[in-house]
């Protein structure tokens, strides 16, 4: 990737000459970009139904109170991935569809993506852990989505998802999951957040265009992955990635939840996020963005035991629905023991289903709960501190701001792959199992912040008779898969 | 307070690892306890860590490595460090060493045997590797920073 800067750092909206330039070299990465013909692949999008475009069915599931299910799941050949997503939707009852894209292809390794592709051809078995969108080209990618009847999302982080994008979208796909901040922290080493942010101003762009052209694309934020991490830590950096969305015109934004376990903490992630992103999108000039909501579980250990895995995914199919969210997520029962499989997947989502069959038609609220509106409180005074201290910075805009702050520490995140991050803040789980700032880093936090911190961590080492310690961090990390939140 | 870093280690991630966990909490907690951390992140060769060694002064290293790879990544890593001209320095490895269920003691034997100094076993907790680290590299050092958050 390209170290020089020779690119604008702004959330200014591109220009199109500047966009068809930046096109011309991303389609020439790979052979399959010289199909993408952009006035083709949105007369494409405009004969599929629209119960096969993502923004819209996520729309209609907001106006209904209804959630849907959505898996993660990719596979590499056209065959297999075919195959896993018909099973999903005919067994599994998923709602929406997604295709992972594989790692080799996410890291612009096309041609080791090829190599994988050729491999798991001969050998009749899946070889990639993906589907490589840029070695099956608009074709190939077509070839899956017209044998689909529901809308399927293009899925996973990257440092550099503009050629797969490309492809993806006009390969009938009508929405994506990830983005620059996540990329960043969790997939990169040593590649700059203004050019990940550039990479993903192409992607929103793109999305721009085929909005402007009369085809909703969904764009899910995923911010950053967490591991017990108090909520702000995720919803600061998810709402910069919807302002440089929104930015490039992108139209239809999803905020997606990370559930921990804690149910007044992840009720109130639920809540801060969609009002705060409703409330900085106006604040910034983008009032006409359209927002739903999107639960998930982390990607942390979980049990090998299938009988705790059926419960977790109660649990967090409850978190969900008791959050009002309009696509909630799922783990499989198989994945601590490998890939998940087809039957696996299929599985766990009708126990998801039988759960949300059970609870939704009840719409019980208890989002105005004495301890949810407590979580709410705290989490809304650090995004804020957060955010208005990255526009502070960027003087006004959240891109120039935003490469300051991860500079300065005030945007960071704990376990972060990139070196490029000063990795100060770090969680602990309080005694009723909420993630706490063990070390709130440098983040710009007022004494009210810090004090209840503080007194949480204080309430648990009473508990426990010890200090809270590095150990204690890892217990923690490890809680969920020996069977408890704390 | 003294400032001055009771002795310098290189830590980093071995080979094409992604697993950062366990090393990010054991650089936060090396650093509170005193001692002045150079991290290599994830994706290294032995040469990556020699030349920070070299560059920082650096007193020990500490490779993590949870593929179970590690004895193909590791061969010959003492013999380079010498060759490099740091006899002394202290190498440690941790992490999931083997791929196959064996005795510790056997796992612990073909990595002292390779030249390292201290093998940790799998889920050593941070406590135990501040009490090893404090005793080798600074045993004069009298005064150990409080861990508080």
């Amino acid at each position: 990737m390209n170290e020089t800067q020779d690119f604008p750092i702004s959330n200014e909206c591109w220009s199109d000459d500047y966009f068809s330039q930046r096109r011309k070299e991303v389609l020439s990465l790979w052979p399959t970009g010289a199909d993408v013909d952009l006035d083709e692949a949105v007369a494409y999008h405009k004969s599929m139904p629209n119960s096969k475009n993502a923004a819209l069915v996520a729309l209609a599931a907001r106006e209904a109170k209804k959630t849907l299910l959505c898996p993660s799941l990719g596979s590499d050949t056209i065959a297999s991935h075919k195959e896993l997503l018909l099973h999903m939707q005919n067994e599994g009852e998923a709602d929406i569809l997604t295709s992972y894209i594989d790692s080799f292809t996410r890291n612009g390794r096309f041609a080791q993506a090829a190599e994988g592709l050729e491999k798991a051809e001969v050998l009749g078995r899946p070889v990639l852990n993906g589907f490589p969108f840029v070695v099956h080209g608009v074709k190939g990618t077509r070839e899956v989505m017209d044998a689909l009847e529901r809308p399927s999302l293009l899925f996973g982080p990257t440092p550099d998802a503009r050629l797969t994008h490309e492809i993806g979208l006009a390969g009938g796909h009508t929405g994506y999951s990830g983005g620059p901040m996540i990329s960043f922290w969790n997939y990169t080493k040593d590649v700059p957040v203004e050019q990940v942010i550039h990479n993903f101003q192409y992607v929103n762009r793109l999305m721009g265009h085929y909005e402007e052209n009369g085809v909703p694309i969904l764009y899910c934020v995923s911010g950053a992955m967490p591991s017990i991490s108090p909520p702000s830590l995720m919803i600061a950096p998810e709402i910069i990635e919807v302002l440089i969305a929104a930015g490039q015109g992108v139209k239809h934004v999803q905020l997606n939840n990370w559930l921990q376990g804690h149910l007044a903490q992840d009720l109130a992630y639920i809540k801060t996020f969609k009002k705060l992103t409703g409330e900085y999108l106006e604040k910034l000039g983008y009032p006409d963005v359209e927002t739903t909501t999107y639960s998930v579980t982390p990607t942390g250990r979980f049990p090998v035991d299938h009988d705790q895995v059926y419960a977790l995914i109660s649990y967090f199919t409850m978190i969900g629905i008791l959050g009002d969210v309009q696509v909630c997520g799922a783990r499989t029962i198989d994945e601590a023991h490998h890939i998940p499989t087809k039957e696996g997947s299929a599985s766990s989502f009708r126990n998801a289903r039988m759960f949300l069959n059970m609870l939704r038609p009840q719409g019980v609220d208890i989002l105005n709960n004495r301890e949810v509106e407590a979580e709410c409180y705290i989490m809304e005074k650090e995004v804020r501190a957060v955010l208005d201290r990255v526009l502070e910075l960027g003087g006004g805009d959240v891109v120039k701001g935003t490469v300051t702050a991860v500079n300065l520490g005030i945007l960071d995140q704990p376990y972060a792959t990139s070196q490029r991050v000063k990795g100060r803040v770090l969680g602990v789980k309080d005694s009723s199992g909420a993630a706490r700032f063990y070390d709130p880093g440098n983040l710009p936090f007022d004494r009210e912040i810090l004090d209840f911190h503080e007194e949480k961590i204080r309430d648990r080492e009473s508990l426990l008779g010890h200090k809270v310690s590095y150990d204690t961090i890892i217990a923690d990390l490890t809680a969920i898969s020996s069977g408890r939140i704390v | 307070m003294d400032t001055t870093p009771k002795s310098v280690i290189v830590t980093g991630v071995i080979g094409e690892d992604v697993h950062v966990t366990g090393i990010r909490i054991l650089e936060h907690a090396l650093r509170s306890d005193g001692f002045e951390v150079h991290s290599l992140g994830i994706h290294n060769s032995q040469e990556d860590f020699i030349h920070k060694a070299l560059e920082t002064a650096a007193d020990a290293i500490l490779v993590s490595s949870l593929a179970g790879h590690a004895s193909m990544l590791v061969e010959g890593f003492r013999d380079k460090c010498n060759e490099a001209g740091l006899d002394e320095i202290y190498l440690s490895i941790g992490g999931q060493l083997v791929i196959h269920s064996e005795e510790w003691q056997a796992t612990e034997k073909t990595f002292l045997d390779m030249g390292f100094s201290c093998v940790a076993p799998p889920f050593q907790l941070p406590a135990a590797v501040l009490k090893e680290l404090n005793a080798v590299l600074c045993p004069d050092h009298r005064e150990t920073l409080e861990m508080t958050g």
